[in-house]
């Protein structure tokens, strides 16, 4: 593993030899980790390479304004690795488009899915009507801000369902209903495609407790269909010898 | 103008009962003083829900539909709900986005809720993380947002400042409970100037001027600046969700065979359909341009049409923001231009 | 006290094409009273909805001299979207809702005496019709009006029908045109985008040495073509407060509520959409 002095000199020798113009990263505004889009060698020094920000880099990607800056170095961790490498599976990036830094895992992450699992346990062992309650609770709350989406990379679609009228697939309106069908068409879209990142957990401003959906998701479709990995995504991998017991 | 307010002293267990009574009469009592989240205890959602139905409808023969409210009965409405435990800046943001609704044609659906409820706020000890009201609330406006303010006297009773006689029509005979006491107007001064004067944790103590801040904005419109100050947006709602003054809204038609209704839905201008035409043409196509409108609306837009900037100071679209975004931060960044204007 | 979110009731009583994808609808009200009560003036639009499927904004593409005779109003409208494709559907006898009158107007009373030029395209011919007929019916209050119209092709020119009653009108001048290529070969208008047109026009009327500072214009048509015909209006050194142009921007609510269409301080639904050059000029490059 390389050192922070290190890692730095590597950006700057990029920038002089101007094979980047940008270099996303995270750095430690008044104790807050937030993303941070170098520009200038000057600005290598707010880089900060502990890495425990809550959000995804690799959701920087699908941006216009970030795509006119390809080729683009970015500090990454095995969350952004495992995003990246899924949209270059999915066709929404090139492998030269992206230049990665590799720094540390932070320990959080592993903490948090500890703590998940035990919930997820909980919520299994529920009757269907108990957890009906509980997902009822707190949809409620949902007010479809679309945080999770904006800042999950895997959602990429430039009209997404949600907004679409013709026809309308989700009713839009922040009612139980609206709530419902938008939150499990988008844990249905990241079925085997998530990579419990937790950065739309991280997001959601009513403190929903997304991770329990998409992680309940991927178990079943592991189980199901077998578990996801870049060379055979369970949605954008086809075989003839794919279970079709389920077609009537 | 200046308002007699008056002074008042009430046991915590009375409150209660009070409460407790008005419930029984069908009567809403609505208590924010818990740990609601911080997205909740903005009360713009009990005047302006995130979703609200405008109009049902029943097409009952081809050419021939039943169209319903109608209009709103004629009648002033009498008080049937309480909200206990706002903040002082979000009882101050339904003053400031009032007006929106209020004039012009007068959209009922807010204002028949804000004629019929009545909003004691709870004095903060203290600002919190993020929080810069002082930079923007007039001094004067802490005593008198709400129509009740409350602050702890000590363990077992509040004491009360009431703006207006609404609270007295109220609780009726349970107003007798509120046991007058002018020399506690002393307590509520020291208390506001504490929380006015209170450190701001935000440390950032700069707020532009603002008809400095429109020059800037006017000056810079096409330039690269908003985008670079915006890269870390990701163009969610949650700033604008979050905000007790933003407002603005979409109007969309649900229906279910011959049934349906139109529904008023919040909206966001930080999202890229916002502005999108029919004919594939975006005024807006960039976050930064997205950004500067957001800045201009509310600093400067919205203070020409209604004398009065949307914002309250209450810090949550800094407290909220998924990817760090902060405008005060933005605003330091830029000080040396703005104040050369 | 009214819902503000309430439509009239209206009723279909004719539909017609004009072009391909191009339709128009006249309505009329349901209930005798709402008609009693409408009214509106030349410029202003309206939010036709069907229940069910959402709302749009359009002009009020008939004049309101037609109103007073006849009491129907018009709309004309491309099918894009949802909504578009679901008015386009409907028949004779249909139910929609119209949410009318809103915006600004047209200050027509303060043009009487002068000669008006009108130069607009495509499916922007609309809210200048309304304007047309409006002067048209009280044509001894106004001088000389020239149409200037273009559209992509012959068959996408709207109002066929008027134009032809335009052309054998005394006291107007209509003049057609159709882009470069657009020309079938029976055609017997210009051949040239509109602004280029009018610009022929106006040196002919200088030429002719006759006083731009007597006409009044009024343009339309989206925002690109609007700044082009701007620039060729100042060529010729034309007041710009004597240049009129309805602006379009995406809206929903239309009577400044719901924080959308504004181009930078200007809410194109309240302050608009009617303007003067000398307005747009003042406005932020946000359309």
């Amino acid at each position: 593993m390389k050192t922070i002095e290190q890692q730095k000199a590597e950006i700057v020798h990029l920038f002089e030899q101007k094979k980047i113009s940008m270099v996303v990263a995270f750095e430690n505004y008044r104790g807050i980790v937030r993303p941070v889009f170098v520009k200038d060698i000057k600005d290598v020094e707010k880089i900060s390479f502990d890495m425990s920000g809550k959000q995804n880099l690799a959701t920087y990607l699908k941006r216009a304004e970030i795509k006119k800056q390809f080729p683009l170095a970015m500090v990454v961790r095995p969350t952004e690795k495992s995003s990246i490498a899924l949209l270059i599976k999915e066709n929404q990036l090139k492998v030269e488009d992206v230049l990665l830094i590799e720094s540390m895992v932070s320990q959080d992450q592993i903490e948090w899915k500890k703590a998940q699992d035990i919930e997820i346990d909980r919520l299994w062992k529920m009757s269907f009507s108990e957890r009906m309650d509980f997902w009822k609770k707190n949809f409620q709350n949902c007010i479809r801000c679309y945080a999770c989406r904006q800042s999950c990379p895997h959602c990429y679609c430039q009209y997404c369902k949600a907004d679409k009228n013709q026809p309308t697939w989700v009713e839009r309106s922040a009612h139980l209903q609206g709530n419902f069908s938008w939150n499990f068409l988008r844990a249905f879209h990241q079925a085997g495609r998530c990579i419990e990142c937790g950065a739309c957990e991280n997001a959601c401003p009513a403190n929903i407790p997304l991770m329990l959906l998409n992680r309940m998701q991927n178990k079943i479709t592991a189980e199901s269909f077998g578990e996801s990995d870049p060379k055979k995504y369970l949605l954008s991998d086809w075989s003839k010898d794919d279970d079709n017991s389920f077609f009537l | 103008m200046t308002i007699t307010a008056s002074f008042y002293k009430i046991t915590k267990s009375s409150l209660a009962t009070l409460f407790a009574e008005q419930k029984q009469k069908g009567n809403t009592i609505i208590d924010l003083s818990g740990n609601g989240s911080d997205l909740s205890k903005s009360c713009k959602a009990l005047f302006f829900p995130a979703t609200e139905k405008v109009l049902e409808y029943k097409i009952v023969d081809k050419g021939v539909a039943e169209v319903k409210p109608d209009n709103f009965n004629d009648e002033t409405k009498a008080v049937n709900r309480f909200i206990f435990g706002a903040n002082i800046c979000d009882a101050y943001a339904l003053k400031v986005v009032g007006p929106v609704f209020g004039e012009g044609p007068v959209d009922r659906f807010f204002i028949n809720k804000r004629e019929a409820t009545i909003v004691a706020a709870i004095l903060c000890d203290n600002k919190k993380n993020a929080c810069f009201c002082d930079q923007i609330i007039p001094r004067s406006d802490y005593s008198n947002a709400a129509d009740l303010v409350f602050t702890e006297f000590d363990e077992n009773s509040w004491a009360v400042r009431s703006n207006n006689n609404r609270s007295i029509d109220f609780f009726g005979n349970g107003f007798l409970h509120f046991i007058e006491d002018n020399t506690l107007k002393e307590l509520f001064d020291k208390k506001e100037e504490k929380l006015f004067n209170s450190e701001n944790p935000e440390e950032i103590n700069y707020f532009p001027k603002l008809e400095a801040l429109k020059k800037f904005i006017e000056k810079n419109f096409n330039s690269e600046i908003f985008n670079d100050a915006s890269m870390n947006c990701i163009g969610c709602a949650t700033c604008t969700y979050s905000c007790p003054t933003c407002h603005c809204f979409d109007i969309v038609d649900e229906k279910k065979y011959y049934n349906g209704e139109r529904r008023k839905n919040w909206d966001s201008c930080a999202f890229s359909l916002f502005t999108l035409h029919a004919s594939g043409h975006n005024p807006r196509e960039y976050q930064g341009q997205r950004w500067r409108q957001r800045l201009l609306h509310k600093f400067s837009i919205y203070k020409d049409r209604f004398d009065k900037i949307a914002c309250v100071g209450c810090g949550r679209c800094i407290r909220l923001c998924p990817a760090g975004v902060n405008m005060l931060e933005m605003f330091e960044k830029w000080k040396i231009s703005i104040d050369h204007m | 006290m009214e819902n503000i979110y309430r439509p009239y009731v209206m009723e279909v009583i004719k539909r017609k094409e004009e072009a391909p994808m191009v339709v128009t609808l006249r309505l009329k009200f349901k209930e005798k009273k709402d008609e009693e009560r409408f009214s509106f003036q030349t410029g202003q639009f309206a939010e036709y909805g069907l229940l069910g499927e959402g709302e749009c904004t359009f002009c009020l593409a008939s004049s309101p001299t037609q109103f007073a005779r006849d009491k129907y109003i018009e709309c004309t409208f491309r099918i894009v979207g949802k909504v578009t494709s679901a008015l386009g559907r409907l028949d004779v006898g249909e139910t929609i809702g119209v949410r009318a009158p809103y915006g600004a107007h047209f200050p027509i009373e303060s043009w009487k005496g002068k000669k008006i030029i009108f130069a607009t395209g495509g499916i922007a011919l609309p809210p200048i019709r309304s304007v047309i007929w409006n002067l048209l019916d009280r044509k001894n209050e106004f001088g000389q009006i020239s149409i200037i119209y273009g559209a992509k092709t012959v068959a996408d020119l709207v109002y066929k029908d008027e134009i032809k009653q335009w052309e054998d009108m005394s006291g107007v001048t209509m003049i057609s045109t159709v882009d470069p290529g657009g020309e079938t070969p029976g055609w017997q208008g210009k051949i040239g985008y509109f602004p280029t047109i009018m610009k022929e026009h106006l040196a002919k009327i200088v030429a002719d040495g006759g006083n731009i500072d007597d006409i009044i214009f009024v343009i339309c048509g989206p925002p690109v073509v609007i700044k082009i015909t701007l620039d060729i209006l100042d060529s010729f050194k034309v007041n710009n407060d004597a240049i009129f142009t309805t602006l379009e921007n995406r809206m929903k609510c239309g009577f400044g509520k719901c924080g959308r269409c504004n181009v930078g301080e200007v809410y194109v639904c309240k302050d608009g959409p009617v303007f003067t050059a000398t307005q747009i000029k003042q406005m932020l490059p946000d359309f």
